[in-house]
């Protein structure tokens, strides 16, 4: 009984100390803290060991009981507040969205190295991403494009990433040898399960261009582009990767799904976050929220104040800018919780 | 300066299909040979295109799209890396797209230009004249596919549907129900047997079983999913059969080269029920004999003499698909050169009304049919009509329209008819 307090009195400790703004989580590369404490484990025998020693149940019994039991219950409270910090859509797929802005040919180019990033991120967190569309400009930029991502927890990581992401350096294409400043922005969607959407086929229009004529074995187009609009709402989802009909409607389908999905989650929760610096969602998109700067080589994240040096392996996609995700998944932990507490106060007041 | 052309064409064309067109494409005069200012991808797109507008090929930059994508080893254009769009191409890539490119201004279908194409999840290898698989028909596989997922499975009964496909061709429809099947029954095994109990077995060869152990039983083999491919062009089997290999399904498709419209005359009683008795997997295992003579040693006189009772050996089926010429005779001269040249017309003409073909599957049926067992055809639009009437008009067969489903574009295309039960 008294171990199963001075376990989850540890837990508690622990816990608390991820929370906090700036600090980083304990020791990532190191056995996992959960381990530490499992039957049988190292902290948690020895931990037995000395609530079981008759001398310090004589020496200090009771107090050492009541600390116990005040730690179940700040546990019992912590593991509340855990539950309200988890999203509905933490553990869903996403649709990354990534789309030129102010800058011309200059920003198709950031673009089209933010789209690699994150297919290089994906890959280093092993999850399955699958171009849905791409857009290139004429000397190797991207105007726009969008992947479905999958995997554990893809959401809960890539949903900070939305945003306006801002590049200064002097450009390929500039020949006075100045440095610019572009835009290019990230939409993350997260894709709803069957469960989260549903969409009534009567609202779909879907065309494809065989609409006209007999169609069948009447006609052999080779055209397999798909345009799904969703009447109701007017959103519109477009494919045209594949060569199968079928593949590109399924693709153009996951797309529209996620826009609507999306559109559901943003009435729901915009109230909710609205006094957020880390905002998720179309709310956060017209926001600026980091800075590639390439001659003094450093990224800059505006929500965190936080800076990372070495913007060649950053823009590699794996774990530098694995770190970054994992700060600004903190301070969002961080604020909500500030958030949930000042509402108690007011509520107690 | 006219008898320059042919003698000029004999000079430049070689051995081989696109040999002619070259040749074609010199005596026409247009400037088709790589241009010294035309390096990159887009660029070439956009130049063939003009070409083809001009030419008033349909699809000018699909096609010319298609075809720089397919030299520069992607499926389509706008999946295409950026940097390759850019890059300058060799002269052996350039060359390669001028060939194909002459190919398309003889109105070939760019499937058999690329000599690919994908249905559904899979790609196809394409030749001409096998009939190319329309994007509607990925629709008739899904259909079947809900139906198999669907059908109640009889207690004991471990068998994998047996399929039979009528008008094969290039294989489309056989070979993705089989790839997307296994799946489906190792699904619904698992939840049965639990994960750990079963494995597939990849040395069931032609029998193409899963096998499953377990402590008490020392080895038990189940059915997986199979078809029987039948079609009465030997360019179909033959094409078919390559798919297979491609997509490693050889093991559990079998072809046959026969004319559903030819056959002994049959009464009833000369069905299912008198044939061999036996297991399944003995049936077939006979049956693989059977099949490999077949393919292996095919024969023009084999191949149009075969008929349907071929099929006896292999046990009735739970369930005939078939995408079955359909066109009506009469709009037959109406289609485009793409079709009406280079694609077979016995996968197309389907007779005054389109019903010829339609009607013999639709006879053969019932004695080729497990009881309760399923038909899925796609048809024309004016079809659903003219098959309910025919089967009301035949009540010996047992058969009913039970439901009609409209493709993409909302023509009612898609028929299900059921064999009524003892």
């Amino acid at each position: 009984m008294r171990a199963r307090l001075l376990w989850g009195a540890a837990r508690c400790l622990w816990a608390r100390q991820a929370v906090g703004p700036a600090r980083r989580p304990i020791s990532y590369g190191s056995t996992p803290l959960e381990e530490l404490f499992t039957r049988g484990g190292p902290l948690r025998t020895f931990l037995e060991r000395q609530v079981g020693s008759e001398t310090h149940l004589r020496v200090g019994g009771p107090e050492l009981a009541e600390v116990a039991k005040l730690l179940g219950e700040k546990e019992q409270e912590l593991q509340e507040t855990e539950h309200l910090l988890h999203e509905e859509t933490d553990e869903n797929d996403l649709i990354l969205e990534v789309t030129a802005g102010v800058g011309g040919q200059e920003a198709m180019l950031f673009t089209s190295e933010i789209f690699d990033m994150y297919q290089q991120y994906a890959a280093f967190k092993r999850w399955n991403f699958e171009t849905l569309e791409y857009f290139p400009s004429e000397i190797g930029g991207l105007r726009h494009a969008s992947a479905s991502i999958g995997g554990s927890e893809a959401y809960k990581h890539m949903k900070f990433e939305g945003g306006v992401h801002r590049v200064q350096r002097v450009p390929k294409t500039e020949k006075q040898g100045r440095i610019h400043t572009s835009t290019m922005t990230v939409a993350i969607l997260p894709q709803p399960t069957e469960i989260n959407l549903v969409i009534n086929p009567k609202d779909l229009r879907i065309d494809t261009k065989r609409a006209s004529g007999a169609g069948g074995q009447h006609v052999n187009t080779t055209d397999s582009a798909v345009r799904i609009v969703h009447l109701p709402t007017g959103v519109v989802s477009e494919c045209q990767q594949e060569r199968s009909q079928l593949k590109n409607r399924e693709m153009a389908m996951k797309k529209l799904r996620a826009k609507l999905y999306s559109m559901q989650l943003e009435e729901e929760t915009s109230k909710r976050y609205n006094a957020r610096k880390i905002q998720i969602g179309t709310r956060g998109r017209s926001e600026k929220i980091r800075t590639y700067n390439f001659p003094q080589n450093r990224v800059t994240d505006h929500r965190i104040n936080k800076s990372l040096h070495d913007l060649e392996t950053f823009m590699q996609g794996d774990y530098l800018l694995d770190e970054l995700v994992q700060s600004l998944k903190d301070y969002a932990n961080y604020e909500s919780l500030v958030e949930i507490i000042s509402k108690n106060v007011y509520c107690v007041l | 300066m006219e008898s320059w052309g042919p003698m000029l064409r004999a000079l430049l064309s070689g051995p081989g299909r696109r040999g002619g067109t070259r040749g074609w494409a010199f005596r026409s005069g247009q400037p088709h040979l790589p241009l010294a200012g035309l390096s990159s991808a887009t660029e070439l797109v956009n130049h063939w295109t003009g070409v083809f507008e001009k030419r008033g090929i349909p699809e000018a930059r699909e096609s010319s799209e298609y075809i720089v994508a397919h030299v520069l080893g992607a499926k389509t254009f706008q999946s295409l890396r950026p940097a390759l769009r850019t890059q300058p191409l060799s002269p052996q890539q350039l060359q390669c797209i001028q060939e194909l490119s002459s190919c398309r201004l003889q109105r070939m279908p760019v499937q058999y230009i690329l000599g690919e194409w994908d249905f559904k999840g899979l790609s196809l290898k394409m030749a001409p004249p096998v009939f190319i698989p329309r994007p509607e028909t990925e629709e008739l596989v899904e259909w079947v596919l809900e139906e198999v997922v669907q059908r109640p499975r009889v207690e004991g009964a471990q068998d994998g549907p047996l399929i039979l496909e009528v008008g094969c061709g290039s294989g489309a429809i056989a070979l993705s129900l089989l790839s997307q099947l296994p799946e489906t029954l190792a699904l619904e095994m698992k939840k049965l047997l639990g994960a750990s109990l079963f494995r597939w077995d990849l040395e069931q060869g032609p029998r193409g079983g899963i096998s499953w152990h377990s402590a008490s039983q020392p080895s038990f083999i189940l059915g997986q999913s199979r078809v029987i491919a039948v079609d009465k062009g030997e360019a179909a089997i033959s094409l078919t059969h390559e798919n297979a290999q491609r997509l490693r399904l050889q093991d559990r498709i079998w072809m046959v080269p026969l004319d559903v419209t030819l056959g002994p005359k049959t009464g009833p009683g000369c069905g299912w029920g008198t044939a061999l008795p036996g297991t399944w997997w003995q049936v077939a295992l006979e049956s693989f004999t059977y099949q490999w003579t077949n393919v292996c040693c095919v024969s023009p006189s084999l191949s149009t003499e075969g008929s349907w009772t071929h099929l006896l050996p292999w046990g009735p089926v739970d369930l005939v698909v078939s995408n079955p010429p359909y066109v009506f005779h009469q709009d037959m001269e109406q289609l485009a050169p793409e079709i009406r040249s280079y694609e077979d017309v016995a996968a197309l003409d389907g007779g005054e009304e389109g019903m010829d073909v339609i009607a013999h599957i639709l006879a053969l049926a019932p004695q080729l049919l497990k009881d309760s067992g399923n038909i899925f055809l796609e048809v024309d639009p004016r079809q659903p009509e003219l098959v309910s009437r025919w089967l009301q008009s035949r009540p010996d067969l047992d058969l009913q329209l039970v439901a009609v489903r409209r493709d993409f574009c909302g023509r009612p295309r898609f028929l299900h008819i059921r064999r009524s039960g003892p």
